[in-house]
């Protein structure tokens, strides 16, 4: 050390700091803005959360505190009263209210009400309520209940896994025919392909729904289903990407041990494309699960198919006087693929890599 | 299989048996796409611009009426006008911020700092959720007695000020009159189009770039790992601080991606639908009325009261907005094809 004793030094705010420990005081400050970002940015989902713990009285209550908290009570002989916060000589003391008066009241210590009632000079009226917090865990079981969660549950797995399953795999179909195989025309497809990402959906549906309506599909998830077998644009370009990399010696090598293209594709081609899988798996998981549009237009009026989304916001419309409610509603909908993402956060982070893009 | 293919000779003879082996695989392998979407997709156009002629309502055979849709979409002012008028605010907001903080947050996500895994899986939380659980979250948040309104108060609070709370997700007045009447005038409701975007709309719009900068950063953050280091450690011997490396070598490094951004950006900000259809349905005084959700509103009868369903008018908007949207992706197309090979 004594060698290298010498470090620049350099004025940061008031102290000499060498530069080991300039690096250390930025690097504290760069996580400390990341926090005071994320507080920020998690203020939304944190306010729903906290909202969907309070009952009903708080949420209309325009002066209650921020956390679920009930206004604390206090039985004595017989009777309830208000507990509020008082100045005492011995710091500030949770009350009882018993006798209202103007300018003095009459209090009960709920820790010693042997004492008796005690005269409290003051206008009680300029008491803050005493509040003890109070989560209205039950809100959870009643949003569960009223909106009937299990079935809505059922329905968005059920379209997201269907729909995942058959998007994933036709899409890796396709994706490999364009990453691999030389055949007139392939420009001009591939262009028609990635127009359909720029195409608003807006000017498809028109047409679609006339479509479905005239072979009997709307009411139905056919029209939300089938389709997501002949694979989507957006699959298609990230697999693309990703078998691209993928070196042409592992085919050539399949080929002369005698295997078909199919073969190939299937035993050598997809393990190694497991993590461009998964991203794309997850991103359509995601998609589907939170799909609102077309739920929407074509499951109109038939409310037993309904997935979450559609199903969230029938109830707003319904229960707009119980906020918390739907908040409960809210954060159970957001759970689902929040813990799956956490759960495959890794695998999810480094497919988005080496898909290079996401959608 | 890669030798022949390449010979120039085989190709001017036309495909040799080899080539049409790979090129039959090739479309078998294609044939999900092929057999529908390629077919569908072609077709379904091709419908969807007949009725755009035409008068159709779903039960009765389309009617021709030639080029009636499109006069009445562009001359309705209190519509398809007006939706594209709100739709530019949203687009010309939305799409720059949301880029910029997608780009602020890989940035600070991308520094070497404890628990950065952990960060980057929070920030990235809302994008998984739906837009329907955001909305349903901010329209507690947005009330009159919610928690905006709250904060503003507390905020104008330290200085002395009072707060009115604005009921933000009802309220038409412009953000150019806001500016007229701070300066004591007003501007006509014969003049919509010059009251900016309504304090709706602009709640609206901050919900949806604190919604989608997330989703964005992935790519940024994504892109951020393939700046080889070299380029930096050549900065820095070139004398470059961190400011200067940040000018000269990351941001040219990151035009591709956010041209890609801005051109998916304006791609999806051009049909916002989710939100308004859950917050809003168009109001106040259709200060929130978007393209999407008219052409929704018209093919499946629920604009009006009237429930009159008209497929045809519904088409020729979907088309003027395609072509709306296609020149702004052509625009930006001249731009991200000048220095991108890779996306």
């Amino acid at each position: 050390m004594a060698a290298t004793s010498y470090q620049p030094s350099a004025r940061f705010l008031f102290w000499d700091v060498t530069l080991q420990q300039r690096k250390i005081l930025l690097r504290g400050t760069i996580t400390l803005v990341t926090l005071l970002l994320l507080a920020i940015y998690l203020m939304p989902l944190g306010y729903g959360a906290v909202t969907s713990l309070k009952s009903k009285q708080q949420v209309a209550d325009p002066t209650a505190p921020i956390l679920p908290a009930e206004a604390a009570r206090y039985e004595y002989e017989g009777r309830e009263y208000d507990v509020y916060q008082v100045p005492t000589e011995d710091g500030i003391q949770q009350w009882a209210l018993v006798n209202k008066g103007r300018e003095s009241s009459e209090f009960v210590d709920p820790a010693n009400p042997e004492a008796g009632l005690v005269e409290w000079q003051g206008r009680w009226r300029t008491l803050e309520p005493a509040r003890s917090l109070d989560f209205q865990w039950n809100n959870y079981p009643r949003a569960w209940e009223t909106i009937d969660f299990l079935r809505l549950m059922l329905n968005t797995l059920m379209y997201a896994l269907t729909t995942m399953v058959g998007a994933v795999v036709s899409s890796a179909f396709v994706a490999y025919g364009f990453a691999r195989f030389r055949f007139p025309g392939k420009g001009l497809l591939f262009m028609v392909l990635m127009g359909t990402i720029i195409l608003p959906p807006a000017v498809t549906l028109v047409p679609t729904y006339a479509f479905f309506t005239y072979i009997g599909w709307t009411g139905t998830w056919l029209p939300l289903i089938v389709p997501q077998f002949f694979a989507n644009a957006y699959n298609v370009f990230l697999l693309r990407q990703y078998f691209l990399t993928i070196p042409n010696e592992m085919e050539e090598a399949a080929a002369i041990d005698g295997a078909g293209p199919l073969r190939t594709f299937i035993s050598v081609i997809l393990p190694q494309a497991v993590p461009a899988l998964t991203a794309v798996s997850l991103f359509h998981f995601f998609f589907a699960w939170n799909d609102f549009f077309g739920p929407l237009i074509y499951l109109a009026g038939n409310p037993d198919w309904y997935p979450i989304s559609v199903g969230l916001t029938f109830f707003n419309g319904l229960y707009s006087s119980e906020p918390q409610l739907i908040l409960a509603a809210a954060i159970i909908t957001l759970l689902p693929p929040l813990v799956i993402f956490f759960l495959a956060q890794r695998v999810f982070m480094q497919g988005v890599v080496v898909t290079g893009v996401d959608k | 299989m890669a030798a022949s293919a390449k010979s120039p000779v085989a190709r001017k003879r036309g495909l040799t048996a080899r080539e049409r082996d790979e090129a039959i695989t090739g479309y078998l392998f294609l044939s999900p796409y092929l057999l529908v979407t390629a077919i569908f997709t072609v077709g379904i156009i091709a419908f969807a611009l007949y009725i755009s002629f035409t008068s159709y309502n779903l039960f009765q055979a389309p009617q021709f009426n030639g080029l009636e849709n499109y006069q009445k979409a562009l001359t309705d002012t209190n519509g398809f006008i007006r939706s594209l008028v709100n739709i530019f605010w949203y687009v010309i907001t939305v799409v720059p911020f949301q880029t910029a903080a997608a780009l602020m947050l890989a940035l600070i996500l991308n520094r070497k700092i404890r628990g950065q895994q952990f960060f980057r899986t929070i920030f990235y939380g809302p994008s998984v959720t739906s837009s329907i659980v955001i909305s349903a979250i901010f329209l507690w948040l947005y009330l009159k007695t919610g928690y905006v309104n709250f904060m503003f108060d507390r905020i104008f609070g330290l200085f002395g000020a009072d707060w009115s709370a604005i009921e933000w997700l009802n309220d038409p007045r412009g953000l150019f009159q806001l500016i007229a009447n701070a300066f004591g005038g007003d501007i006509p409701s014969n003049l919509w189009y010059l009251r900016g975007p309504s304090i709706t709309w602009m709640a609206i719009m901050f919900m949806n770039i604190f919604t989608t900068a997330p989703t964005f950063m992935i790519m940024y953050l994504a892109a951020l790992q393939d700046v080889p280091p070299t380029l930096y450690e050549a900065a820095s011997i070139d004398g470059a601080d961190g400011r200067q490396a940040f000018w000269n070598v990351t941001l040219p490094m990151l035009r591709p991606v956010t041209l890609l951004i801005v051109v998916l950006g304006t791609i999806g900000a051009f049909q916002v639908f989710d939100q308004v259809q859950f917050l809003t349905a168009g109001g106040p005084l259709n200060t929130t009325l978007t393209p999407v959700y008219l052409i929704y509103g018209e093919a499946l009868g629920r604009i009006g009261g009237g429930s009159i369903i008209r497929m045809g008018y519904a088409s020729a908007m979907a088309f003027l907005l395609a072509i709306i949207i296609f020149i702004f992706t052509l625009i930006q197309r001249r731009y991200i094809e000048s220095g991108t090979e890779q996306y």
